[in-house]
């Protein structure tokens, strides 16, 4: 007969051949769910290769609207203004005529921030820091547009609530 | 008319013939001088009316490939070329005055261009861009000087309705450009073309930020 040590040994390397066959299995089933064609849409959507697509209409900026409120502390704020023809180059920069600190009390404009006068290592400089210089990086004209992808976001204000 | 009988006697006689020619022509030879003169005068003026419309043309600029290479594509992707309405203002419409004795003046004056034409001052990207400020700034002068009457031909100030304009927009056209104090191209600089580098050109205050380094960090901020 089999001693009580034997016994477990033998019941222990049951039970890990049996996981293991078991994920394995489970494993394999996975990989088989997996399996199906991934669906990846495009830009140009479900228009076979062959095929022209039809262009989304264009999209239209409002020539001046009301600010929209801020969603989040440190939010670039959109602008509320069309800005067609607007040259930022590094030869001249058309939203500094209204928006620098030189010349935002004189045109009643909002002045860029101070962050936007600093390096990344914090040292303020006598002009817009270069890596601020593209205004439209951060800041678009603003629109009520759909969301192009769908998202959960919600406010800042949201969190006071929770 | 007579010649005074003392000086009959003091001119010599060929002399003395002559004066009777042209004093009692003939009647034919005046009106065939006078239909002459009409019509090589008709020719004359409406050829040279007619060149200097033609050398005023959008297709005459480009025939030059310093013109249709660098401003024209550029003027392209404006307002002024193509926009809702379909108006289109070409090259002369800004650059040469439509009032007459003007435009005489801005064509004499842009004879020296065809030097510049002739010596290639400008006649690769490179080169342009060099000459792009001193261009530029020649424009705004002339257009400084003048009120901006080129832009007056069609921009009438008498008859923008400040209501359909955006809020900033008619704050300043009915204040600043209303007292005489500034005129359009104060404000409207690089509305047709690429600018040149603007730094120090009144109200461009903003330093270049681009890789020449002229941002220089305050000694005084550390």
């Amino acid at each position: 007969m089999t001693n009580p040590a034997q016994l477990i040994v033998r019941v222990l390397m049951a039970t890990t051949l049996v996981t293991v066959i078991i994920a394995f299995a489970a494993k394999e089933s996975e990989t088989e769910t997996t399996s199906d064609p991934v669906r990846v849409e495009s830009l140009r959507g479900p228009t076979p290769i062959d095929e022209e697509g039809k262009p989304p209409p264009v999209a239209k900026y409002p020539k001046q609207t009301d600010p929209y409120p801020m969603q989040y502390v440190g939010q670039p704020p959109p602008i509320p203004h069309s800005i067609r023809g607007y040259e930022i180059t590094a030869n001249s920069n058309k939203c500094m005529m209204c928006h620098s600190w030189q010349n935002s009390v004189r045109m009643k404009a909002p002045k860029i921030g101070i962050s936007h006068y600093m390096d990344r290592d914090g040292n303020v400089l006598a002009d817009v820091a270069p890596s601020r210089y593209n205004c439209t990086q951060c800041h678009v004209v603003q629109a009520n547009a759909k969301p192009l992808v769908p998202n959960t976001f919600s406010p800042v204000d949201s969190l006071k609530k929770q | 008319m007579k010649l005074p009988a003392f000086l009959t006697a003091l001119l010599p006689a060929f002399l003395h013939r002559y004066w009777k020619i042209f004093t009692r022509p003939v009647a034919l030879a005046l009106w065939i001088i006078l239909a002459f003169g009409f019509f090589s005068g008709i020719i004359f003026w409406g050829g040279f009316n007619t060149l200097m419309e033609a050398s005023n043309t959008e297709a005459f600029c480009t025939t030059c490939h310093e013109m249709h290479d660098n401003v024209f594509q550029e003027l392209k992707t404006t307002i002024h070329f193509s926009n809702r309405s379909g108006v289109r203002a070409s090259c002369p419409d800004c650059h040469v005055p439509h009032e007459w004795t003007h435009k005489i003046v801005r064509k004499v004056q842009a004879s020296k261009e065809l030097w510049g034409k002739i010596t290639g001052k400008i006649d690769t990207p490179i080169k342009f861009e060099e000459h792009r400020l001193e261009m530029a700034k020649r424009e705004w002068q002339r257009m400084k000087e003048n009120d901006s009457r080129e832009c007056r031909n069609c921009h009438n100030f008498e008859f923008m309705d400040f209501t359909l304009q955006a809020n900033r927009a008619a704050a300043l056209h009915s204040t600043a450009l209303a007292s005489g104090k500034f005129t359009c191209i104060d404000c409207h600089k690089g509305i047709a073309h690429r600018l040149p580098d603007m730094e120090g050109i009144e109200g461009w205050q903003t330093e270049r930020a681009g890789p020449s380094g002229k941002n220089k960090t305050n000694p005084h901020s550390q």
